[in-house]
């Protein structure tokens, strides 16, 4: 090389593309070594990730820390791949590795990495309740569970979550689940929407005036009764079929384990390496984007709004359909996220007001429900997301992994997806057939289905 | 001359894509001599695919590209040690009846192809938690 080191002082100019998608343009002479250039990387206007953690690609090769750029051959306009590996140990032997060598025997995962679900159900501490001694109580997952979206079919009768909840051990257990922070935790690790909820998530379900209410039989009927007389439409954005009293158009077989399953395999639980009883979404409805429409992605309560809720307050046609879009627009900017803990809380600890909203709401929807409410019309709507919560809640206690009501969304899927098939054709998933069949797997969580599409 | 032109081209194509990073974030490919003319050996990482026992670690392959490429799939070669069940345990070579994009070649098939099939083929569910060598350690 000797003949080049001249050309060596040449800047040249060239992308390094990171696996976050970032792309940074760096000029720098070729005679720069790899170390050089990863510690330049490492800075906080470029990657910020340490250099013993940068792997840089190119060309078929990893680069070796002591070589130079001009070495390899990166010449103007060429983009190198950086990858943030785990910490390598390969500077305390450099001797030994070889051209191909990556680095970081140790492979230890990386910290924080999220651990896989497969690996086991070790820090879950939903995972006790697989164990027998729940035998009986918990509904184990069967086919008939899950939807032709592969996602959760109509929601176990609310009667018999009642009943169930009446017996004083399963109650006892749930609140003590609920009242486990751990459990909390799991669950909002588990549900990106949650996740993206933030704090008040936590807090809603910490309320004991909440967990007192899901765990108690009596307002799970109410909830069922104030159901029945939002005709189905209340948690029609949620994206699921079946209140039995009113089934959605053009379905006439409201039997829950005759809804047809469009796949074969959706039959079976679609996160066989989870823990089977834990409902693999229990919160979809919150913000489930095949649900309530464009709306529903940015506001993770707008498809508590969806349209037959809407529509039913409305036009007192209880679920009579409504465009999606305009109903769940029109509901974001009557509520945030943070008044509705407080609203939450204050509808659960006054029965009353409930009673008075349910009673408003089945004689004349359009009527203000509560007189004493002066925010009124928002208020009962907002109104609605504890019970929304709740029957959430209430399908994981009582294990039947019943994540949705409402309608069947009976769009093709190309229709329903289209958001996030566009977010996954950004990712470079390009496989139009692969892409729908993941999403209608992951119930449209795209997430789910980036995982799904890396793993199949 | 006539008929080669088509394979230099074609090659000449491949490579810009994989230095200019085109192609797929988690393979990269390029020339191994740079002054071939012929531009036959060539190589190919591959990022193992997350969730499996492959995830953060970085394969080498080397790629031959014959004569008569892309009428006939080049042979493929892990240098870094791998355990999987196209691969010769001793050599590293591929073993082209047993990866479906190679048996069954196309000429529209590229390496890149092969290097995302390979990808595939190590985050099948039955192939993902094969145990594996110390990384790092080379054929």
């Amino acid at each position: 090389m000797a003949d080049e080191s001249t050309a060596d002082e040449t800047p040249v100019t060239f992308n390094v593309k990171s696996s976050s998608d970032a792309k940074y343009v760096l000029t720098v002479p070729l005679s720069m070594t790899i170390i050089d250039l990863k510690t330049k990387l490492s800075g906080p206007e470029y990657a910020d990730i340490p250099p013993d953690r940068q792997r840089l690609i190119y060309s078929g090769r990893v680069l070796k820390d002591a070589d130079t750029l001009g070495s390899y051959k990166v010449k103007e306009g060429n983009t190198v791949h950086l990858v943030k590996g785990a910490a390598s140990n390969q500077r305390q032997n450099p001797a030994n590795q070889g051209s191909v060598n990556a680095g970081g025997t140790g492979a230890q995962p990386a910290a924080g990495v999220p651990t896989n679900l497969a690996s086991g159900t070790g820090q879950d501490p939903l995972a006790g309740l697989t164990g027998a001694r729940y035998a009986g109580y918990a509904q184990m997952p069967n086919a008939n569970m899950f939807g032709p979206d592969g996602g959760m079919g109509p929601p176990p009768d609310p009667e018999h979550m009642a009943s169930m909840l009446e017996n004083p051990n399963f109650a006892s257990t749930l609140n003590e689940a609920l009242a486990n922070p751990q459990v909390i935790d799991q669950m909002i690790r588990s549900n990106p929407m949650l996740r993206d909820m933030g704090p008040q998530v936590r807090q809603m379900m910490q309320d004991p005036g909440f967990r007192a209410m899901m765990t108690n039989p009596e307002a799970l009927r109410n909830i069922s009764q104030m159901q029945r007389q939002f005709g189905g439409g209340m948690f029609g954005g949620m994206g699921g079929g079946g209140n039995q009293a009113f089934p959605a158009p053009g379905i006439t077989d409201t039997t829950p384990g005759q809804q047809p399953s469009a796949e074969g395999e959706t039959a079976t639980p679609r996160q066989p390496d989870a823990t089977p009883q834990q409902p693999p979404n229990p919160f979809a409805m919150f913000g489930n984007p095949a649900g309530a429409g464009a709306a529903g992605g940015a506001n993770p309560f707008a498809a508590l709004f969806g349209p037959g809720g809407m529509g039913g307050m409305r036009s007192n046609a209880p679920g009579s359909p409504s465009p999606a879009g305009t109903q769940a627009a029109e509901a974001t900017p009557q509520q945030g996220a943070n008044p509705i803990a407080d609203m939450a809380r204050n509808m659960m600890q006054n029965p009353q007001m409930m009673q008075q909203m349910m009673g408003a709401m089945g004689a004349s929807p359009p009527a203000n429900p509560d007189p004493n409410n002066p925010a009124a019309n928002p208020a009962a709507q907002a109104g609605f997301n504890p019970f929304a919560a709740l029957q959430g809640l209430g399908g994981l206690g009582a294990l039947g992994g019943a994540g949705g009501f409402g309608t069947q969304d009976d769009r093709p899927p190309e229709d329903r997806y289209a958001e996030q098939l566009r977010q996954l054709n950004d990712m470079g998933f390009y496989e139009f057939e692969r892409n729908i069949e993941a999403l209608r797997r992951t119930g449209g969580s795209v997430q789910g289905a980036v995982e799904y599409l890396l793993t199949h | 001359m006539g008929a080669k032109v088509p394979r230099n081209f074609r090659l000449l194509e491949e490579l810009e894509k994989g230095e200019k990073g085109h192609g797929a974030e988690a393979c990269s490919y390029g020339l191994s001599d740079g002054d071939d003319l012929l531009m036959s050996n060539w190589n190919g990482t591959i990022l193992g695919p997350p969730h499996s026992a492959h995830e953060n670690r970085i394969y080498s392959l080397n790629i031959h590209c014959g004569e008569a490429y892309p009428d006939t799939p080049p042979t493929v070669q892990f240098v870094s040690k791998i355990n999987l069940p196209c691969v010769d345990q001793r050599t590293g070579k591929v073993d082209p009846q047993r990866l479906p994009c190679l048996s069954q070649w196309k000429r529209e098939n590229t390496m890149e192809t092969i290097l995302i099939e390979l990808r595939r083929f190590m985050a099948l569910p039955q192939h993902k938690k094969l145990s594996q060598p110390p990384e790092g350690s080379t054929f």
